[in-house]
């Protein structure tokens, strides 16, 4: 029987289901980075006896269980939608990846069970707080082997491993999974990072009360050293990351660096540059506020805000005029001075990467004296802000960025690359489910892919 | 022809800012309800 091919009005299928998953993604990443960042809280004020950590635990756990219903209903929706307007496709990943997606459905199911109990025995289990707290980490882990499981889905659709269905490790662990995972591991503590300090801030703001202002003050900082702590090993696994993609999938690496989507990662290093710049400041801001006096180590950090600078100026030079052709953004075809990826970007992310690290090092150093708190500047929680809206545009411009790169010249567009186009069609002899040039699911010849 | 080719040309990046729009909605509008759900309690 014939499957009709369903459109959306308008906007078209391709913007639905990037709507949706994009929409769930913000949801679900910020849900597992901060059901980890609120278990570890909790067991810091365990070790501590300082009451933020398990105010800020609870509260915490508390919006995570409130906020799961979005990212959930928008899961379900994206894989209703999946299935109505690409049913070819999507059986097709079902025969590929049908125990990771069991996998995926009871790792999702599991954390939400814990993530609830965990919450509601939260008083029950005041006297047994290191059981409660595996409660919180057994959640996170939940979180994080369902992210694995949709990963590989995620990383084949762009990397295909050339192997048969049945090769489950091949399909399941191809040449970008690992380092997908781990850039998603680590991002998830980033994301989460910085919209809790943006939070952070905006209450500090409003709060009229000491206690208070002491409380979203301190939950600004904590909120950052995650964020930004964990944004600065980024590049490295970012730079594993496009390593894999280029060495399996050429085409698509050359779109998103130097073709017609190579856009994406101009926004991106500026969005970086934001980031960075915002947390640094902030960094330089607090010392001022160290328990300790640090004059030196303050003059040091304003000294690594000035490198900060200089390398993402490095990474936001273009490497030509031509940024973003589609919406006619064109200065001429000519290479800029240090626009080269080589050696300037290197020297601009390895340099961006090294200062991260020696002012966050300066900055545990001026933590473990203690801060004042509850005295922080207007401008300070400004930046907190700026860093939790920049955090939401870089996730949205990846995700786009590794769903573009399938595109290719769109001659054809790709729902796995090289293997099945944007309108279904399986194409390649390589592709799993396809035996002697037939394919195994519908029957039909595929003469592509050669062998 | 040419303005059908010039259609699908200008459609990506409308697609692109609809799609950017539309992902705002959902999740300035997700943040939001689960504020005003969590509040005054």
């Amino acid at each position: 029987m014939p499957i009709g091919n369903l459109d959306v009005p308008v906007i078209g299928k391709n913007v639905t289901i990037a709507v949706l998953v994009q929409s769930h993604i913000l949801f679900a990443a910020f849900i597992i980075g901060a059901v980890l960042i609120a278990a570890t809280s909790e067991y810091l004020g365990l070790v501590t006896k300082e009451p933020r950590y398990e105010r800020f635990a609870r509260s915490l756990a508390r919006f995570v269980v409130l906020l799961f219903a979005s990212g959930a209903a928008l899961a379900i929706t994206f894989v209703l939608a999946l299935v109505t307007l690409f049913p070819v496709f999507f059986s097709y990943l079902q025969n590929i990846f049908f125990w990771v997606f069991v996998v995926e459905a009871f790792m999702f199911l599991g954390q939400i069970i814990i993530v609830y109990a965990w919450y509601n025995v939260w008083d029950k289990l005041a006297y047994r707080k290191s059981l409660h707290v595996v409660f919180g980490f057994v959640a996170g882990f939940m979180g994080l082997m369902a992210m694995t499981m949709i990963d590989a889905v995620a990383s084949y659709m762009l990397t295909p491993a050339e192997a048969g269905v049945q090769d489950v490790a091949r399909t399941f662990l191809n040449q970008t999974m690992v380092p997908l995972n781990m850039h998603r591991f680590v991002g998830n503590f980033s994301y989460a990072g910085f919209l809790i300090a943006g939070w952070g801030g905006w209450r500090y703001l409003r709060s009229t009360r000491d206690s208070d202002r002491e409380y979203y003050d301190w939950m600004g900082h904590w909120g950052l050293l995650w964020g930004f702590g964990f944004l600065i090993l980024q590049p490295v696994i970012g730079y594993g990351y496009m390593k894999g993609i280029r060495e399996s999938s050429p085409a698509a690496f050359n779109t998103i660096m130097l073709g017609n989507q190579a856009w994406h990662f101009n926004l991106l290093v500026l969005l970086i540059a934001v980031l960075s710049m915002a947390s640094t400041a902030y960094f330089v801001h607090k010392l001022k506020f160290a328990e300790k006096r640090m004059e030196t180590t303050r003059k040091l950090a304003v000294g690594a805000l000035g490198f900060t600078g200089l390398f993402t100026i490095l990474n936001i030079i273009p490497f030509t005029g031509n940024i973003a052709p589609q919406v006619g953004l064109v200065f001429g075809n000519s290479q800029i001075p240090l626009g080269g990826m080589y050696p300037w970007k290197y020297i601009g992310l390895i340099g961006l990467m090294l200062v991260g690290f020696f002012v966050v090092a300066l900055y545990l150093k001026a933590t473990a004296s203690g801060f004042r708190f509850g005295q922080a500047s207007r401008w300070s929680q400004y930046a907190l802000m700026a860093c939790a809206v920049t955090i939401v545009f870089t996730m949205i411009d990846m995700g786009s960025t590794r769903e573009s790169a399938r595109r290719v010249d769109n001659k054809p567009g790709y729902l796995i690359y090289n293997c099945v186009t944007l309108d279904q069609k399986v194409v390649s002899k390589n592709c799993p489910a396809v035996k002697n040039g037939v394919n195994t699911i519908n029957g039909e010849k595929v003469s592509g892919g050669g062998k | 022809m040419a303005d059908l080719a010039l259609l699908i040309e200008l459609s990506g990046p409308a697609h692109l800012f609809v799609g950017f729009f539309l992902i705002l909605c959902i999740y300035t509008g997700a943040w939001s309800f689960t504020y005003w759900i969590s509040k005054d309690e």
